[in-house]
């Protein structure tokens, strides 16, 4: 079973990814389908220009690098701009996932 | 740039991001994605050509997300360049202030030098544009041109009545044509009598000026023929004053003894001629044809595409035909031609030279101010050289340092201007009370076009004083500071030093030698004597009602009651009344005829109405024979004072005393038939009427109590002070004459202000230059001390090793004054030529001195020399209090 990815939540999940460590654009999409166990599809290519919006908007930085292969890749890292932007979209999820689950999980008319 | 540094700054081939062209950026990216892709796939057991095309299909639309990631891409690039060049700018801004601050001294000289600098420049450049430059507040006012006659002498003469009708009926280049009068009058009606400027108007003097009102209407055509009931049109704030409310259309009131009606309130600022504050029909009073009584001035607004010049050789050609019929006996009065004048030259011409002048000085402070400064910097910058050697070697380029020390400048010169318009401001109020003669000046302020100038001026200022130093201490040359720098004992004796000294000398020598003439010159205009004694004398300008006054004798005999009574105030030594002014600007005059003698006529010695107790209130001296007495009643035979000059310029070896004259003035006894004679009575002193500078006019005085009509237009009461303060008679003098009659307005003024303003001019000038020079002066003196004392400090060891060696302390000090004053010098000889240049442009506003004074041009150099010595002296003498062995240590 796969999940559509709802519109604009691409962006938190790249900015989660981030928070763990500076990444490559490739790496990035390997850690969210690990992290959702390939539940969620992304096209991969779609990351790409998330990453640029972010950096474009001051929320990550990047800076060329190579990988522990050798290999050359872009290499992302959250700004502190970055991080607060980060803790707002994930309070705003929150209570959007508690208001929908009130009305999902509710037993008869609410109110 | 270290916040871009990589996560892992593993390797040193990798580029920096955004050194890549945007394309490559992204296209690298990419690929770098599909390749790991790839990897890991292969990693899975994949071959490598399948890996390849499932990573290429996992990826999606290549293309889209290639193009989104570069329009991205420029983005992020638009906005990084935006901030970081902020960014630089505000950490060379914040550079700058902490090394300012960290060396305080020079901060606070060089704010206050630029301060004054600017602030001159902001002032003067006020002023001008104030004056000079700022539209006229009439409509299309580039058309508007004043017309005025041609005397046979060349001067300008007031227009015929005549020769007005006629330019106005057949001349093609106008528009319209108005003309104009300008006269004191009493207007009455109001809460209390005022005495003001007013203007009588032809019907078309509205249309040129283009005339708006703020409540009613301009006078119109029924108003402007003859017989018509009287109507006025009032500025704002003298309805203010008349009646307390600028609601004043349909009010009665009476102006000049007639009765009027006001029909409309214009704006002040659209006032003209500037100063009048009510304007009549001047059409309701027939003026007669004569050509030869010049009365009026004339505007004209040209008609469309019409030059000057062409307005001129029309009129021109329209006058000669006019007065080609016109009695030869008349022609010295006629007009030879006309002058047509743009208004602005007319309102404004006298002013420009000046300002234009005064202008260039608060230049030249500013020259000094930034050659002051530019030393300084390069002083300063020299032992600043250390640090910039460090941070050039340390990889920053001389475009980076050329632009801190340029924004070291401009934050230097941006708060300097800020100081100068607080400086500016404080000038300004001084200048608009000392050059209150200035036409416009009331105008004048720190308005947007003057702020932008100052905004101007602190860029060029900071270019000025900072591009030099900047480009000298962060040239190549200076690598080779971080060795031999502090060794150097030459720096001071640069060329470069040398010529910054030089040009202020020589910039401050230029203008205290222009003030030094000015001052020169004021002086000869002061030493002038005006022939009568000011300092303890009061006066009012008077007319009487008309209405109430209708004969002339009535006149005389009030003015013949109020006089005694005045001279009976306690503390009053004389009273008189005199129809003219000492020292007003101008005079009446007309031709005499002597003895009775058709053919034996003068021209045109001044005309004078005046009392007994005027002399005596004047101090004007008796020299021989005797002055007005009781003797000279109405009924009597006229009596008749001259002055000397006028004995000396017609009756050189008679005996003036019981001579005849007849003529005099512009009153009813002038062309009387059959001429009505005047007997010599006395002979008096000189007087000045026109100003210090213009010789004394020869002079008739007619008795006021036989031939007052000249006092019906208005006289000038005179009180003289028994002490030398007449300030306290003032209130007294005032009640005692409304007592007389509660329909005059009094205004009582110092006779000695009528001397000052006549002056006023010319002190204005020499004030604003003078101040300028004082200015250049100190800054001058404060530069040379500056450079002397770095050379100084710059030269200790040296001076050490001197006095080490046995050198004598004077020795070593007259080194030093040598080398400076040889910089003075310099400076001395290229002001002198400077000012020898200037002399004729100054020369036009000396009185009595030559532009190449030899005295000024002898005196001003020793001033800035010994000045230049003084500045010397203190760090020549810091010099020998050596310690050779400590100096030499210290190194």
């Amino acid at each position: 079973m796969s999940l559509e990815l709802l519109k604009g939540t691409l962006d938190v999940l790249v900015l989660k990814t981030l928070s763990w460590g500076p990444l490559h654009g490739y790496g990035v999409s390997r850690a969210i389908r690990a992290a959702t166990d390939d539940l969620l599809q992304v096209e991969e290519g779609a990351l790409y220009p998330a990453l640029r919006r972010l950096e474009a908007r001051g929320l990550v930085e990047a800076s060329w690098g190579r990988t522990d292969t050798g290999r050359e890749a872009r290499f992302y890292t959250l700004t502190p701009a970055g991080t607060e932007a980060l803790g707002a979209e994930m309070a705003t999820w929150d209570r959007y996932v508690a208001a929908m689950a009130r009305v999902l999980e509710a037993e008869g008319p609410l109110g | 740039m270290t916040q871009h540094d990589g996560p892992r700054s593993l390797h040193g081939d990798r580029p920096h991001v955004g050194e890549l062209p945007v394309k490559d950026d992204v296209d690298r990216e990419l690929r770098s994605h599909l390749a790991l892709r790839a990897e890991e796939l292969e990693a899975e057991g994949w071959d490598p050509a399948a890996a390849k095309a499932e990573a290429t299909r996992r990826f999606g639309d290549l293309e889209t997300i290639r193009r989104d990631c570069e329009s991205l891409a420029r983005r992020r690039d638009r906005r990084v360049r935006r901030t970081h060049g902020w960014e630089a700018v505000m950490q060379d801004v914040r550079y700058a202030i902490r090394s300012l601050t960290r060396s305080p001294g020079f901060a606070v000289v060089a704010l206050l030098t630029l301060a004054l600098g600017i602030g001159a420049n902001t002032a003067i450049y006020g002023v001008v544009h104030g004056v000079l430059l700022r539209p006229l507040p009439y409509a299309d006012a580039d058309r508007i041109v004043t017309v005025a006659e041609r005397g046979q002498r060349g001067g300008r003469m007031s227009v015929a009545w005549a020769n007005f009708v006629d330019w106005n009926r057949e001349s093609s280049s106008f528009e319209a044509l108005g003309a104009h009068s300008f006269s004191t009058m009493t207007v009455l009606g109001g809460q209390e009598p005022v005495r003001i400027l007013a203007s009588g108007v032809s019907e078309d003097f509205w249309r040129v000026m283009g005339t708006r009102t703020a409540a009613g209407r301009l006078t119109g055509p029924e108003e402007h023929r003859e017989g018509a009931a009287g109507a006025v049109v009032v500025t704002r704030s003298l309805a203010l004053r008349l009646f307390g409310t600028p609601d004043v259309v349909g009010r009665p009131l009476e102006a000049r003894g007639v009765p009027a009606t006001v029909v409309g309130v214009v704006p002040d600022a659209e006032a003209y001629p500037a100063g009048a504050e009510l304007w009549y029909a001047i059409e309701v009073t027939p003026q007669g044809d004569s050509r030869t009584a010049h009365n009026w001035s004339v505007v004209g607004r040209l008609a469309e595409g019409v030059s000057v010049d062409r307005a001129r050789d029309e009129l021109a050609a329209l006058t000669e035909r006019i007065l080609a019929g016109e009695p030869e006996s008349d022609a010295e009065y006629l007009a030879a031609g006309v002058w047509v004048t743009g208004l602005r030259d007319a309102v404004v011409g006298d002013a420009r030279r000046p300002l234009l002048l005064l202008l260039g000085a608060a230049a030249c402070v500013l020259l000094v101010a930034c050659t002051n400064l530019a030393s300084t910097l390069l002083a300063r910058g020299t032992v600043r050289a250390r640090e910039f050697a460090v941070r050039s070697s340390l990889g920053a380029d001389r475009s980076r340092l050329v632009r801190q020390l340029l924004t070291e400048s401009g934050v230097l010169a941006g708060a300097g201007a800020l100081l100068g318009l607080a400086f500016a401001a404080l000038l300004l109020r001084g200048i608009r009370i000392l050059g209150a003669d200035v036409p416009r000046i009331e105008g004048v302020g720190l308005s947007l076009p003057v702020l932008l100038f100052t905004g101007a001026v602190a860029v060029l200022t900071a270019v000025a004083f900072g591009l030099l130093p900047s480009l000298r201490l962060t040239d190549g040359g200076q690598a080779g500071t971080l060795r031999t720098e502090t060794r150097g004992s030459s720096a001071g004796r640069s060329p470069v030093w040398g010529a910054l000294v030089a040009t202020e000398v020589a910039l401050a020598l230029v203008l205290l030698m222009g003030s030094g003439l000015l001052i020169r010159s004021f002086s000869r205009v002061l030493s002038q004597d005006p022939g009568v004694e000011t300092s303890d004398v009061l006066t009012s300008s008077v007319a009487l009602n008309r209405l109430r006054y209708t004969e002339l004798q009535d006149q005389a005999r009030f003015y013949g009651e109020l006089l005694p009574r005045l001279e009976a105030l306690p503390g009053v030594e004389s009273a008189g009344l005199m129809s003219s002014l000492p020292v007003s600007g101008g005079i009446p005059t007309g031709r005499v005829q002597l003895d009775g003698d058709p053919s034996n006529h003068v021209d045109s010695p001044a005309y004078v109405v005046a009392s007994r107790g005027a002399f005596d209130a004047l101090d004007i001296p008796l020299i021989r024979g005797r002055l007005f007495d009781e003797r000279d009643g109405p009924d009597a035979t006229h009596a008749v004072v001259v002055s000397q000059s006028f004995v000396d310029t017609w009756w050189p070896d008679v005996d003036p005393i019981g001579r005849q004259v007849s003529g005099g003035g512009m009153d009813n006894y002038w062309n009387a038939e059959p001429p009505v004679f005047g007997t010599v009575v006395g002979v008096v002193g000189d007087v000045r009427w026109r100003d210090l500078t213009s010789d004394p006019d020869p002079t008739v005085y007619w008795n006021y109590a036989q031939r007052p009509a000249r006092i019906a237009f208005g006289a000038s009461l005179l009180l003289e002070a028994q002490g030398d303060d007449a300030g306290p008679l003032a209130g007294p003098f005032r009640l005692a004459v409304s007592e007389a009659d509660s329909d005059i307005a009094v205004e009582v003024r110092f006779l000695a202000d009528q001397v000052a303003g006549s002056v006023a001019d010319r002190r204005f000038m020499l004030l604003i230059l003078g101040g300028f020079a004082a200015l250049a002066l100190i800054l001058a003196a404060v530069g040379i001390y500056g450079v002397v004392s770095y050379t100084v400090a710059r030269r200790t060891r040296e001076m050490g090793i001197r006095l080490a060696l046995g050198a004598e302390p004077g020795d070593v000090r007259g080194l030093v004054l040598r080398g400076a004053l040889a910089m003075v010098g310099v400076g001395l000889l290229v002001g002198l030529v400077g000012s020898f240049a200037l002399s004729r442009v100054l020369g036009a506003f000396l009185y009595d001195v030559s532009a190449t004074d030899p005295l000024t041009f002898a005196a001003v150099p020793v001033v800035l020399l010994l000045t230049a010595v003084a500045a010397t002296w203190i760090p020549a003498l810091r010099s020998t209090r050596v310690d050779p062995i400590e100096t030499m240590r210290a190194e």
